[in-house]
């Protein structure tokens, strides 16, 4: 296990930082994603970016929720279990509370038109967020300066954002790519040595 | 009983959903609409909506309203808890494998191998997203149709946000604070 984050009262830097990712986030996993790393990678810096992409792929191939296996994730490894378990209630939290809320609202929260000029206003903010986070990963990516690398990010966009194939395809395609180009390498190695 | 009844299904679709958000949005209504009868269509319909313009996953979203719904507050904390609980054991279980693992020299290849796979993710994610704030939609792309006012909001937004000026959610408030000023004095409809 990697080294846990030594900081003083860390279970409530993750409770509110979950806590307040989750009450502010609209939209999917992939944005409250960017959100957890931008605060944790680039903020805190308590995990490097090549960790946090690998965490994403962790999290993208268990079951459920990716916004709430990411926090439990981050959780874990900051803090351990007890972390795990404080990220995941920070996070789901508010949803709860809210909905419960608003599922006797409903129909006036939607119907007004301050909500939903701020709404409308929230979106270019999202799409923000979601550029500035595919701008750090790529350059991540392409840090090494591999030709492997750019073919990889290439093939990979390529696929998701205009062939629209699913994302566990793609996901399980580098990953048998990667261990195939490593285990190439190791047999040059092995042959030049 | 009511509780144990959410408590087991709530736990089954957990388990089994994958793809996140509208991914799994079958599965979910096959079950609380079909099988157990708690909601209807048009209300599952409904909370959908909802969940578009509140904070929150999706599938947590579901959970917590058809919780209260069905049983109040001891419902919505029995469904939401039950819905991240299988997660939960799985993430942890394979967090400590690659921690444990991931020195070996074949596990960084396949992470590394990964890493385009995320990126190419995320930046799938940010192509839908920003087409539907700047044109309302990907199947609008064109000059004509471009918001000129959320295309500069995101602009500046991106560069604070390189420049390490702000966080992601004071932009993303800043922005809605933002929009909806300069909505309101366009008078735009929403």
């Amino acid at each position: 296990m990697e080294k846990q984050i030594r900081e003083p009262h860390i279970y409530r830097k993750l409770f509110t930082t979950c806590f307040m990712i989750s009450a502010c986030t609209f939209g999917g996993g992939m944005v409250i994603m960017s959100l957890l790393q931008k605060k944790f990678v680039e903020e805190l810096k308590w995990i490097s970016q090549d960790e946090m992409m690998d965490l994403i792929a962790i999290a993208q191939s268990c079951p459920g929720v990716m916004a709430v296996n990411s926090a439990i994730i981050i959780g874990y490894r900051t803090a351990g279990a007890a972390g795990a378990f404080i990220t995941l209630i920070g996070t789901v939290l508010p949803p709860m509370i809210i909905l419960s809320v608003i599922s006797m609202f409903y129909r006036q929260f939607r119907d007004n038109y301050v909500i939903a000029l701020l709404l409308k206003g929230m979106q270019a903010g999202v799409a923000a967020v979601l550029i500035h986070t595919t701008i750090m990963m790529c350059r991540n990516v392409l840090k090494d300066r591999r030709v492997f690398s750019v073919i990889m990010l290439a093939a990979a966009v390529y696929a998701a954002v205009f062939m629209g194939v699913d994302i566990i395809l793609i996901i399980l395609a580098c990953g048998c790519a990667g261990g195939i180009m490593t285990f190439a390498e190791m047999k040059k190695e092995e042959g030049s040595a | 009983m009511i509780l144990w009844d959410l408590l087991v299904t709530f736990l089954l679709l957990g388990a089994f959903s994958f793809g996140g958000g509208m991914g799994s949005m079958e599965l979910i209504r096959s079950r609380v609409v079909e099988q157990r009868m708690w909601l209807t269509n048009a209300e599952f319909t409904d909370i959908i909506s909802i969940s578009e313009m509140t904070p929150g996953p999706l599938g947590i979203n579901i959970a917590s309203f058809v919780g209260v719904r069905v049983a109040g507050v001891p419902g919505t904390v029995v469904a939401t808890m039950a819905y991240v609980l299988p997660a939960f054991v799985i993430v942890i279980a394979l967090s400590w494998f690659y921690y444990r693992y991931r020195s070996l020299k074949g596990i960084q290849g396949v992470l590394k191998g990964l890493r385009p796979a995320v990126a190419a993710m995320v930046m799938a994610s940010a192509v839908k997203i920003t087409a539907n704030a700047w044109f309302g939609g990907q199947d609008n792309i064109s000059f004509g149709n471009a918001n000129a006012a959320a295309v500069l909001i995101s602009l500046v937004m991106i560069v604070l946000l390189q420049n390490k000026k702000i966080g992601a959610v004071q932009a993303i408030l800043l922005s809605g604070v933002t929009g909806a000023l300069i909505y309101a004095v366009l008078g735009m409809a929403v």
